[in-house]
């Protein structure tokens, strides 16, 4: 049973890494936390819905709409919500709280459009057998989604460290001000940002609908991705995607050794206990080194 | 001006008690039946199944020939599911028309404050699908005396489904997820878990999951280590679905039992095969053939399916069958009469299935055990809780 429930650990950190990743992004460069990233997630979990049932039932047609809708729902956020304030030069608490509007917002628009009922993704395309070795099951859709998640995270890490759009990036996580000074343009930098950060998001979206099924609080499962993102160190992309294995498997361990009413009292403690020991979280920067 | 005034005033007066005197007069030739349901609003639905119900049994008696000779009156108020609407609609009933008995409410809230109101005046009350506990029974666990329901209760349902799969189904152990924070799934959790040991079975394990919580593989981890026949899932459409499936992911083949939750049609949609084999049971099977002649006089009257909402047309049906056979054996159209013969009822031919009160005022009826099969919901005969 250990094994198994690592193996169950590893299937849920993944999907929180591949959230998480996006929040560390977002907050690296801006640094405020965007609320409205799990918004992203959900609709394109929807977007991979009607993808599959109403267009055409291929599982990797389905995959990239929802990619690519995701990064459409995280710039159209950026666009009609951040955008507008952060030309006003607001303070970076109400981004936080224009955020949580936007997923207020969202969720009611979608029960109201669509229904508050849960829509699961046509089991025919995702019904592969899992894979039984040494007495743990091993489900398909989980492999995939470790091995998606791994080649995206890898992508996204190569694309920071050696395009140019990656170098200002980096200088703008040091810098937003400067780098502005240095010639770069700002306004689409943080647009690329949040459409790297949507691309994530509808990765997550679509495996989340496969796993999950689509509805309208999926954003909330964020949230637990937001607590990784934490407790890797906000602002490193390694640092989040290893905070959310260790929290997914974290879970898996607590609710399978100790009890299920007491996985949240566990996971939140351990936040607490990390930020107290160490406020950077487990591989985060010095937020001094950004001034 | 003013004398004509005063006339008028006076004539109105006149007019008025003698318009009373008349009412008065009249009630000694019928008998008079109260209903208070919802009949605007969301839960309209719900409650104009079971007036129109009434409406066409109480036109069918009279067609022939009434009850103890007399002709039956229907009176309904609608409470808007709203408790307050609920008191004043039942005064009403009972201070002004006089009714004898009043059948509803359907909800529990509105069926409390309803019990509350016909024990202070009285007056027999036959809730339809009411479920909660505290409807025929006081916070201080005493039976209120003119209280009664014809629908069974969760716990009746969660007993029922531990009993039936002991020994019917030869299911000796069984382990339990439920949702922490559902009333509901907590309450029948604790009844299934007392009903199933207290008459041989081994419980695995007990595990929960919380209120949106989509991933319970690691609870079912668990659950397989302990290798029961079953497991026991009070949960609503969607949970059932994701278990069931993360739950065959993970290689169990323990069949699934539940309670009327399941009877949801989303519940097959979206299960799938890996709700194949499940056992659940439920007040009314609605594909039951007994149905059928209620089924079409509805339908025939109205031009509408009865069971579209549930089984709020089949507990009518059953509350005014119980009502007229209290009133037969009362002998007159007196409440207190009609209370007492409604708390002797036994074995009384209902909708579909005889009925008894238990000494809680709740009812004694068999519940219709359903089981999956090939992607179809099919009727596996009945069962009557054993004490």
């Amino acid at each position: 049973m250990f094994l198994q429930q690592i193996i169950n650990g590893l299937s849920i950190g993944s999907i929180y890494a591949l959230m998480a990743v996006g929040y560390s992004l977002i907050y690296s460069l801006m640094n405020f936390t965007n609320f409205a990233h799990g918004v992203a997630v959900m609709m394109a979990a929807y977007v991979g819905f009607y993808a599959l049932t109403l267009i055409f039932p291929n599982a990797v047609f389905g995959f990239l709409i929802a990619v690519v809708s995701g990064a459409f729902f995280s710039f159209l956020i950026e666009f009609t919500t951040y955008r507008p304030l952060l030309l006003k030069n607001v303070k970076r608490v109400y981004l936080i709280i224009a955020g949580l509007g936007v997923t207020i917002v969202a969720e009611n628009l979608i029960i109201v459009a669509i229904g508050g009922r849960f829509k699961p993704y046509p089991s025919t395309l995702f019904s592969a057998k899992p894979i039984k070795m040494f007495g743990v099951v091993i489900g398909i859709v989980d492999l995939e989604i470790v091995i998606i998640s791994v080649i995206t995270l890898i992508a996204v890490e190569l694309y920071i460290k050696y395009s140019r759009d990656g170098l200002a990036i980096r200088s703008a996580s040091f810098s937003l001000d400067i780098t502005s000074l240095m010639g770069v343009n700002v306004d689409k930098l943080i647009m690329t940002v949040f459409i790297i950060a949507g691309l994530l998001a509808g990765v997550a979206g679509y495996f989340m609908g496969i796993k999950y099924t689509a509805y309208p609080t999926l954003d909330q499962l964020s949230i637990k991705a937001f607590i990784s993102a934490v407790l890797g160190g906000m602002g490193s992309l390694t640092g989040s995607v290893v905070g959310a294995f260790i929290l997914g498997v974290s879970e898996v361990m607590v609710t399978g050794y100790i009890s299920s009413s007491l996985r949240d009292v566990f996971t939140f403690s351990l936040l607490v206990i990390i930020l107290l020991v160490r406020p950077t979280g487990i591989m985060g920067k010095s937020s001094e080194d950004k001034v | 001006m003013k004398k004509i005034l005063s006339v008028v005033v006076i004539l109105t007066i006149v007019l008025a008690v003698l318009a009373g005197c008349r009412s008065s007069n009249v009630s000694n030739d019928v008998i008079k039946l109260g209903y208070i349901g919802p009949l605007t609003g969301d839960s309209a639905p719900w409650g104009t199944t079971e007036l129109n119900t009434l409406k066409m049994l109480v036109e069918q008696t009279n067609a022939n020939g009434g009850v103890l000779g007399k002709k039956i009156q229907l009176f309904s108020y609608d409470n808007r599911a709203d408790n307050i609407e609920t008191q004043n609609s039942a005064k009403k009933l009972v201070q002004q028309d006089k009714v004898v008995s009043i059948i509803g409410t359907n909800a529990s809230g509105p069926a409390i404050a309803l019990a509350s109101v016909c024990e202070e005046l009285k007056v027999p009350q036959i809730a339809t699908t009411a479920t909660n506990a505290l409807v025929t029974v006081n916070t201080d666990g005493k039976v209120r005396p003119y209280t009664f329901r014809m629908c069974l209760t969760d716990p009746a349902l969660g007993t029922i489904m531990a009993q039936y799969a002991y020994s019917k189904l030869n299911i000796k152990s069984a382990a339990i997820l439920f949702e922490l924070g559902s009333d509901y799934s907590v309450g029948v959790k604790d009844v299934f878990k007392d009903a199933f040991e207290k008459i041989g079975g081994k419980i695995t394990v007990v595990e929960a999951y919380k209120t949106g919580d989509v991933d319970m593989r690691a609870q079912l981890s668990k659950i397989k280590a302990t290798n029961p026949q079953a497991i026991f899932l009070p949960a609503l459409y969607k949970q059932i679905a994701l278990v069931a499936k993360q739950a065959r992911d993970l290689g169990i083949t323990s069949a699934f039992l539940g309670c009327d939750t399941w009877q949801a049609s989303d519940v097959l949609l979206y299960g799938g095969s890996a709700i194949e084999g499940s056992y659940f049971d439920a007040a009314v099977d609605y594909a039951d053939p007994l149905l059928k002649p209620f089924v079409a006089q509805y339908q025939a009257k109205y031009n509408a399916n009865v069971l579209a909402m549930g089984a709020n047309g089949v507990h009518a049906d059953d509350a005014f069958l119980i009502w007229i056979d209290a009133v037969k054996r009362a002998g007159k159209a007196d409440p207190q009469a009609i209370r007492d013969a409604l708390e002797t009822t036994k074995d009384v031919q209902g909708c579909i299935c005889k009925i008894s009160f238990d000494a809680d005022h709740n009812a004694i009826r068999d519940a219709a055990i359903q089981t999956i099969s090939n992607g179809v919901v099919k009727s596996a005969g009945t069962w009557r809780i054993s004490q």
